[in-house]
């Protein structure tokens, strides 16, 4: 399931970027090639994204024909279906657009009206976790705002280091790629701390053990949430969590950002090696934190034993 | 509809009668029935609760279901259609209660479904028809001259976590923690200061209210 999660944000983010480079073309023309070569990727990515989802059902058949099948409007996954599917179009036409150079502002105009499209992507795919509402880790409430911006942080990494692999091994290397790389770094360092400033959001909320009124106002009920920060950030999923998501996805990429950036000439010979490290770092981390999520949506608030893995005794 | 279970009289065969009558593959349940031991050597005493689909009033299963193979029928039963379902898993998420798991054999989701085709021919659900103690009472709150509407306002009834506002269908007398918790954990946290008592109360009147304003 975190792969479909991955790579479903991966594309929406890697397609607000190729939007965001394209319109940076306009006055910066070295910004042309990285904007290209990102919008190609979208669509591979999205194909992957919904190949896993079609893998991860037991009936991918019925999936895949989800048009036929999707009934319940109240449902994320009905909305989220529809807007994946709305997008594989509309990505195949603005990557056409690219490459047979048709209309530059016609190129512009989609992207800027499809991005939405692929944001949503990205934010629905925390939605379609809250869906769950009795998961004390799956807070509607903050889960789509940061797997959307770890969609776009993954997004710029995954755009920089095909950069960084084409412009070393695709063609002859351009003075331009330092600029590029240069302006994703600022990116990154935006986009990493506001990832850092929405998870301390996030665990100071489940760690403050928030009373819910239910909707019969008869019940305060805890919602489990305390179990769910403990297990995520002192428990069996710590490692991941302060080693995968803070350390590799986002300290270790803020560290080789300002190195970068403050040793510019030292490291000038190893500037893209730099840079490869850092995005395969960021890349990582995204992996991470969809793991983390998914497998912390183990725990119900209260804690029970799901029923089918109780033994039955025998006997009695 | 709605069922009444009295967990004193629970006996294993319900689990046994569940399978049978709808070809439960095994290692999945559609009635789970819980073992309670309880008291010290050798004055001890053996209980069983059963745990299954709640038929809830405001059910989640429903709301996430996708392609709307988990819906309520128009007497209450939470039903499921295998020929919709595309098995996301999402269900098995929403169910507070665990009730609902993925068949092995049909690759699709499963759940107790109050034995629809023995309710629409006018029978009861197998596991009532076969407990010789008649500790499964099923039938229509709604009617209040049912047996069970009768059961329900006249016995300390209590539901599983009714904290969630599901409005579970699925009433248990006699029952404690042990028997309504998988791992016995306690119904509510003890931060909050509500008993089980209270919770039974507050349930209790939720449920006349509704009946009232269905009235």
């Amino acid at each position: 399931m975190l792969e479909e999660f991955f790579f479903g944000g991966l594309s929406g983010g890697l397609f607000v970027i190729a939007v965001a480079a394209d319109l940076l073309g306009i006055k910066f023309k070295q910004f042309e090639k990285f904007a290209r070569m990102t919008s190609y990727l979208v669509l591979p990515v999205l194909a992957l994204a919904g190949a896993f989802i079609a893998f991860h059902l037991g009936k991918p058949e019925r999936g895949i024909l989800f048009p036929f099948f999707f009934k319940n409007y109240d449902s994320w996954l009905v909305i989220g279906g529809w807007s994946v599917g709305l997008a594989v179009p509309l990505v195949a036409t603005y990557a056409a657009l690219w490459y047979y150079k048709i209309n530059a502002t016609i190129r512009r105009v989609l992207g800027v009206i499809v991005s939405p499209i692929l944001g949503f992507v990205s934010f629905y795919t925390g939605l379609l976790l809250s869906g769950a509402m009795f998961v004390p880790l799956w807070s509607q409430e903050y889960l789509p705002y940061l797997f959307l911006n770890s969609g776009v942080l993954t997004g710029l990494a995954g755009s920089g280091l095909m950069y960084v692999l084409y412009q070393n091994f695709g063609s002859s290397k351009s003075e331009e790629s330092s600029g590029v790389l240069r302006i994703i770094g600022y990116a990154i360092i935006f986009f990493v701390l506001v990832e850092l400033f929405e998870l301390q959001r996030f665990m100071d909320h489940l760690s403050s053990n928030p009373v819910k009124i239910d909707n019969s106002g008869y019940f305060v009920a805890p919602n489990g949430s305390v179990m769910a920060y403990e297990y995520v950030t002192q428990g069996v999923l710590a490692p991941w969590f302060w080693w995968g998501i803070i350390g590799l996805g986002l300290t270790i990429p803020l560290i080789l950002t300002f190195i970068e950036m403050i040793f510019n000439k030292v490291i000038q010979p190893y500037v893209d090696w730099i840079s490869g490290v850092k995005f395969a770092s960021i890349l990582s981390g995204g992996i991470i934190l969809r793991f983390v999520i998914v497998w912390g949506g183990e725990l119900k608030a209260p804690l029970t034993v799901i029923p089918q893995l109780n033994q039955i005794p025998f006997g009695g | 509809m709605s069922f009444v279970i009295f967990i004193k009289r629970i006996f294993h065969r319900v689990y046994v009668a569940c399978k049978a009558e709808n070809d439960v593959p095994v290692g999945v349940n559609r009635t789970w029935v819980k073992y309670i031991e309880k008291g010290e050597f050798p004055h001890t005493k053996r209980f069983f609760s059963v745990m299954r689909c709640n038929h809830c009033e405001d059910a989640p299963c429903i709301t996430i279901c996708p392609t709307s193979a988990l819906y309520k029928r128009p007497d209450g039963i939470v039903d499921f259609n295998n020929e919709r379902c595309i098995a996301c898993k999402s269900c098995t998420q929403a169910c507070p209660y665990d009730a609902i798991y993925i068949d092995p054999e049909t690759h699709t989701a499963a759940k107790c479904n109050y034995c629809a085709h023995r309710v629409d021919v006018g029978l009861k659900p197998a596991c009532v028809i076969v407990c010789p103690t008649e500790a499964i009472v099923a039938g229509d709150l709604d009617d209040p001259i049912s047996k069970i509407s009768q059961l329900v306002a006249g016995n300390q009834v209590t539901v599983r976590k009714p904290e969630k506002g599901t409005i579970p269908n699925v009433f248990y007398i006699e029952s404690d923690n042990a028997s309504l918790v998988p791992n016995g954990f306690l119904l509510v946290d003890k931060e909050s200061g509500v008993t089980s008592s209270r919770v039974v109360q507050a349930v209790k009147k939720k449920f006349q209210f509704k009946k009232r304003v269905k009235n």
